[in-house]
């Protein structure tokens, strides 16, 4: 009982400042610039840090077909797939990769 | 386009929801924003925000503790919104208008005190997760909206008995070009409902430019989906308006969720646009994770629905085993929060896992079990926090 109290998460918003996107992890990654780039026309990087940890990399493939299809984001195919394995590898689901 | 400052402010008090992704709570941050006042921070851009759960005990929500949801990242200035004109037309109506600020000011207003909730509220609490904003508790508000009503403004236009929907846009766009715009529609009977309302005043001020100054519609009773921001067109139509944001998004599987308006001109075999809030409450005091003493404390909450009423809330120490009936503040209004409180009286310490469960006027009680969607909509799950009894 007094395990679950304490796994809680308690929120550590540090000192004031100013908000800034989260800075996507694995500076040097394949992929990692593309992501940066192209969904950043539309989104904060928040968008993918929140939606971790869970997707699997098949889900993360079609979060981006999504942006594609139904929202109209400029990717093309090899940008696609290496935003998609990126997002994969470093926000999905580790089992999954 | 308006450029959004916030600063961080910390917050060592509040806990969050344990049940929300790991990614969720390391980006989640309080901040002051133009007009908003220390808001729990999803992103910035598009800017969505939602309000921490102590917001909850009080029945009406201040505006500048209002929840902030965009789907578009460019939200207009209020330089942008200056120049203001809403456009009336479409096929249903004898007489295209424009209105300015001034010819709604003139017109005959009507006050409703509504509640405006995300179809996703909650969405972030699910097991297992599902892809989208993860919201915890707080993108919802009540508060008490005032303008002329929908259907005042249509009659004014030579609004036909042959409109089926009624679309509305607003002046929040796309930055790139590919995006679909975001414009919805609302069947013709939910349209000229009494209670449907361009709001020009929320709890007695302008709007906040991030709820939609100047102008928004109130669609009380149904998800904040439909209550378009910024409005700048509306259109009566004999048409089912076809795009991303009505056959795409907000849609549910039908027969999954109670529906007392369903939504017919945008209905296919397999789905239907999601519409009425479901009956649901939340404990706002004490918050999730903290002490309590073992004199015994008071438990308060809100609890809702579409605007049916509400009959009875009840209140679980024991993470659902068992439940006690609470006390119900009087009603504030069909589409508004009702307030519960329960004394709890002497409590040996201990962990106590608090839940409420509400029961409608018109019979439905919260789901017990999640009933899993796409989109993650439509969460009213009873939920147990955490509090220590010391």
């Amino acid at each position: 009982m007094k395990r679950l109290f304490m796994v809680l998460a308690t929120l550590t918003a540090s000192a004031p400042g100013w908000a800034e996107d989260p800075v996507l992890k694995a500076d040097s990654a394949p992929g990692r610039a593309a992501t940066v780039e192209i969904c950043s026309h539309c989104h904060s990087s928040a968008y993918i840090v929140m939606n971790s940890v869970f997707l699997s990399a098949d889900d993360w493939r079609a979060e981006v077909l999504k942006m594609r299809t139904a929202f109209g984001a400029s990717i093309d195919e090899k940008s696609a797939d290496e935003i998609s394995a990126y997002l994969g590898q470093h926000y999905g689901e580790p089992d999954s990769r | 386009m308006a450029s959004l400052t916030s600063p961080v402010v910390a917050d060592e008090s509040t806990i969050l929801p344990e049940e929300l992704p790991s990614g969720t709570k390391e980006i989640l941050r309080f901040v002051n924003l133009p007009e908003k006042h220390r808001m729990l921070e999803l992103s910035i851009r598009p800017p969505n925000y939602e309000a921490p759960v102590d917001v909850f005990t009080e029945p009406v929500t201040p505006n500048d503790r209002f929840f902030v949801r965009y789907h578009l990242d460019s939200v207009p200035s209020v330089d942008d919104v200056d120049a203001w004109t809403l456009n009336i037309g479409g096929d249903a109506v004898a007489r295209p208008t424009h209105l300015k600020m001034t010819d709604l000011l003139d017109m005959p207003s009507v006050e409703v005190l509504s509640i405006c909730q995300c179809a996703g509220n909650r969405r972030g609490l699910a097991q297992p997760h599902v892809a989208g904003l993860q919201w915890g508790e707080g993108s919802m508000g009540a508060a008490l909206w005032r303008g002329p009503t929908l259907a005042q403004v249509l009659q004014r236009c030579g609004l036909q008995g042959n409109a089926v929907e009624v679309w509305a846009k607003g002046a929040d766009s796309p930055t790139h070009p590919g995006v679909p715009p975001y414009q919805k529609s609302i069947p013709a009977d939910k349209a000229l409902d009494p209670d449907t309302i361009v709001a020009i005043f929320m709890n007695g001020a302008p709007l906040p430019l991030l709820n939609g100054y100047p102008a928004r519609l109130v669609v009380p009773g149904w998800v904040g989906t439909y209550w378009m921001k910024h409005v700048t067109h509306i259109e009566a139509s004999t048409k089912p308006l076809a795009n991303f944001w009505m056959s795409g998004a907000y849609r549910v599987p039908n027969g999954l969720f109670p529906t007392a308006h369903p939504f017919p001109s945008q209905a296919t075999k397999d789905s239907s646009p999601v519409t009425d809030l479901l009956v649901n409450s939340l404990i706002a005091d004490p918050l999730e994770g903290h002490e309590a003493d073992r004199s015994g404390f008071t438990i308060r909450g809100i609890a809702w629905d579409r605007g049916s009423g509400i009959n009875r809330v009840e209140v679980s120490l024991d993470g659902g085993h068992s439940w006690r009936d609470c006390l119900l503040d009087r009603p504030l209004g069909p589409y508004a929060y009702r307030q519960f409180s329960l004394q709890t009286g002497l409590l040996k310490p201990g962990l106590y896992r608090l839940m409420s469960r509400a029961t409608s006027l018109s019979g439905e009680t919260q789901a017990s079990g999640l009933k899993r969607n796409a989109g993650g909509y439509n969460n009213n799950v009873p939920r147990a926090t955490p509090v220590i009894v010391t």
